[in-house]
């Protein structure tokens, strides 16, 4: 669905419209379910987190504005928070590794199952593929898995200071190239 | 750490919305982010170009009951509550424009939206001279979250901003809530559990006339251009 269609969907949502809401679940849920899957891996849990940042939408779809890029880019973002806070305050036996996760993906830029194409920006994808693939694998892990740095040494096997460095570092380069 | 270098916050920004900024630091920086529409505006541009990553997810369509249990987590359902706010305003403005006319005028409404279970809420509407509303201030007083709204306000000079202040109870100093929003922009932010206190007893809220990008020294160094009392209807 085009922007300005999400754009008046939001807008009309702030005014308390339902049925606009209800459009604009049926346009969004099926990409923010899948991303929140892939973050939470737990279809419970992502099913609640779905649940809970939709009726934040509803409530707070009046918080939406330009600066915040196009309506998905911002329900992606504030999902991603509220899928992060959820994975953040679980005790650590819960989580990931073999607990009822979905699929887990191995380690290396080029096997973490997503598709980097599409939908997805030109630009972004150009300036991911430039960095070095250190970089580009914390950067993904930490955005698509959720990880921490603690997390990602384990995952890595790389000491701390590596990992804070790697991800100073892409991040870095990642603005760098964005900018132009 | 000192917050005014601008690659520092441009790091701590891009940490901020990767989630890799955690604990005290994570902390400091949303702090940071409640005081510095500047430090928000970084978050956001951070924001908008990394969140695009997501759309490499392929989408899966939830189950039915999910949306059943959307609808019924937004129940019950507020008809109505525009208007409300419009009686509300229309009041508020019989009441203010005997109160002279040379100033913007600030009034803060305290409402309690229907259903009873809703959340306490001040909401206050900054007019220019013509009883035009510029501004309008909303705050949940159960959650902390501010949203700022212009209303075809006029920018301040280009070396200048409009800073909105609350003033708490007891005379003492001035908190800022960021700077004001031009044209017809919006800005929200959430208040630390401290100043969500602060806000509970406020006596009003002010605006001052700052260099751009605000104070440098966290209280009003310009002139006090808007300011009023509380009120309750």
């Amino acid at each position: 669905m085009e922007q300005d269609k999400l754009v008046g969907l939001i807008q009309a949502t702030a005014r308390g419209d339902e049925a606009a809401f209800q459009r604009l679940y049926e346009e969004t849920a099926p990409r923010l379910f899948g991303f929140c899957l892939r973050l939470l891996k737990r279809r419970d849990w992502a099913e609640e987190v779905m649940q809970e940042f939709y009726v934040k939408i509803w409530h707070r779809a009046s918080d939406y504005h330009a600066e915040r890029g196009a309506v998905l880019t911002w329900m992606y973002t504030v999902l991603r928070y509220q899928a992060l806070d959820r994975l953040r305050a679980q005790k650590p036996t819960e989580t990931l590794d073999g607990n009822g996760a979905e699929s887990l993906p191995q380690d290396g830029p080029d096997a973490l199952g997503l598709v980097l194409a599409g939908d997805m920006a030109r630009h972004l994808r150009g300036c991911l593929e430039q960095l070095s693939d250190n970089h580009r694998t914390s950067i993904t892990l930490a955005f698509f898995e959720g990880l921490t740095h603690e997390q990602l040494t384990e995952r890595l096997a790389v000491p701390l200071g590596t990992i804070k460095s790697w991800i100073r570092r892409g991040l870095l380069s990642l603005r760098r190239c964005l900018e132009q | 750490m000192n917050y005014r270098n601008p690659e520092l916050i441009e790091r701590l920004a891009g940490e901020y919305v990767l989630g890799t900024l955690q604990g005290g630091a994570r902390r400091r920086f949303e702090q940071l982010m409640t005081d510095s529409y500047r430090v928000r505006a970084v978050v956001w541009e951070w924001e908008t170009q990394i969140a695009p990553l997501a759309a490499a997810v392929a989408p899966v369509t939830p189950p039915r009951h999910l949306w059943d249990n959307v609808r019924a987590g937004i129940r019950p359902a507020r008809p109505g509550a525009a208007e409300r706010w419009r009686d509300r305003v229309a009041l508020w403005r019989g009441l203010s424009l005997a109160a002279g006319a040379a100033a913007l005028m600030l009034a803060v409404v305290i409402g309690v939206r229907a259903p009873p279970t809703a959340a306490p809420e001040y909401v206050a509407v900054f007019n220019d001279e013509q009883a035009q509303a510029v501004w309008l201030v909303r705050a949940d007083l159960d959650t902390g979250r501010i949203a700022v709204k212009a209303i075809n306000a006029r920018a301040a000079a280009a070396d200048q901003a409009y800073e909105l202040w609350m003033l708490p109870g007891g005379g003492a100093a001035p908190r800022s809530l960021g700077l004001l929003p031009a044209g017809r922009q919006g800005t929200e932010q959430t208040l630390s559990p401290a100043l969500l206190a602060l806000l509970r007893g406020a006596q009003g809220l002010a605006v001052s006339l700052e260099p751009a990008g605000g104070s440098p020294t966290g209280l009003p160094t310009g002139p006090v251009v808007f300011q009023a009392p509380l009120l309750s209807l």
